[in-house]
């Protein structure tokens, strides 16, 4: 049944009014029930669940002035190129990006609600000593970090190199695109001699 | 167009009547599209976005539900002095408040989880075996239980500082840490990274 806003005007007969009546109340019965308990039942009014739309220009979609809103709503990320579940408040925008990076790829990426966006993965470095490291050398589905708080490092052994066993690593810096660290000798100061492996972990937005 | 649910009236004229009706179904029309996709659209009654304003108190609830809402949170929960979204789990006559976007965006910070997980970072200066006390506020949360700790050597050296930390062991208020020079068993003072889960 459509549903007629515009209706009863002044010079309607009720002959006609009374089917437009009709037709807008069954069909705000309908509409209501799509994802919200139904009108005279237990909980109506509440929430079934929220099915968010994707055919939907959220990227136009602005929280109001005096920032005490949040909305949630599903966005085209530039991304990951898929509709993603999308925060918006205050002035920050987060894809909380429900797509997770394909298994061969070496690192994956999470981003919280709160905006927090957590990156992990494994490296491997061919000599020891000072080694700069690119946040994202695969491009697919890359979230830049706008600032990244913490880094943490941490040795691998790798079977097949028995030589890893003497590994240490430490981070030297970071920055929002690239983190450098150390890799030496454990039980000797100094470079290591040779390739290593460690695992990785930062933390950002 | 203002909304009126007391009409039409016994004595109500079909003149005055229709002006009501009119208004109400135009109001009607009007305020669901803020948030769902409009009637006589195809997903009508979807949602185009959920819109959560900021409630005054917090909501009392009856029965088994979660819900969703948006709040600046006061004591027991962090004082972040923002809107916070946040989970609430009713129980029956007892609740649990989750704050999903809570966090301290900081070299030194925290976030929290929709499942209440609890993530704390942070860098600190240690010597030998000491403490890393975690930071306490009114607007950071308190671990009531801490499950994984994870550390490392920090230093903008670009040579070998021959340092090694180790964990000593984790309660919800400090990270035990032994900072040693790495080829040696000698306590020494480093730059500690670290990476603390729990609820």
């Amino acid at each position: 049944m459509p549903f007629t806003p515009t209706t009863p005007l002044a010079n309607q007969g009720r002959n006609q009014s009374q089917q437009q009546f009709l037709d807008n109340f069954m069909e705000i019965d309908t509409f209501v029930g799509v994802n919200h308990k139904t009108f005279g039942n237990a909980g109506q009014g509440f929430h079934k669940f929220l099915q968010f739309v994707d055919n939907v220009n959220f990227s136009n979609v602005v929280p109001n002035a005096n920032n005490t809103e949040i909305i949630l709503g599903n966005q085209l990320s530039q991304i990951t190129g898929n509709f993603e579940l999308t925060i918006k408040r205050n002035n920050e925008t987060y894809e909380i990006v429900t797509s997770l990076q394909p298994n061969n790829l070496v690192f994956q990426q999470i981003r919280l609600f709160s905006g927090i966006l957590i990156r992990f993965g494994i490296a491997t470095i061919t000599n020891g000593g000072v080694n700069t490291l690119i946040f994202g050398t695969e491009q697919q589905h890359y979230v830049p970090f706008t600032t990244v708080y913490q880094l943490l490092v941490t040795p691998r052994y790798q079977t097949n190199i028995p030589a890893s066993i003497n590994t240490a690593i430490r981070v030297i810096d970071f920055t929002a695109t690239q983190f450098r660290v150390y890799s030496s000798d454990r039980i000797s100061v100094g470079a290591h001699n040779g390739s290593s492996s460690f695992s990785w972990l930062a933390i950002g937005i | 167009m203002p909304y009126n649910p007391n009409i039409p009236q016994p004595n109500d004229t079909f003149a005055k009547s229709q002006k009501d009706i009119l208004n109400n179904f135009i109001s009607i029309y009007d305020s669901f599209r803020v948030d769902h996709i409009e009637f006589n659209f195809i997903n009508g009654g979807m949602h185009a976005k959920a819109s959560f304003n900021e409630q005054s108190t917090t909501p009392l609830f009856a029965g088994n539900m979660f819900a969703l809402y948006a709040i600046e949170p006061t004591l027991p929960l962090p004082e972040t002095g923002r809107t916070e979204l946040v989970l609430h789990n009713q129980m029956g006559l007892t609740f649990t408040q989750t704050l999903i976007t809570g966090r301290q965006a900081a070299a030194t910070g925290w976030t929290l989880m929709p499942s209440g997980i609890l993530i704390k970072w942070g860098v600190a200066t240690i010597t030998g075996l000491n403490a890393i006390t975690f930071p306490v506020s009114n607007a950071i949360p308190v671990f009531t239980n801490v499950y994984n700790a994870q550390v490392c050597i920090v230093d903008s050296a670009t040579t070998d500082i021959n340092r090694n930390v180790i964990v000593s062991s984790l309660t919800t208020t400090d990270l035990n840490v032994f900072v040693t020079t790495r080829t040696t068993t000698g306590a020494a003072t480093a730059d500690v990274s670290y990476f603390v889960i729990g609820v």
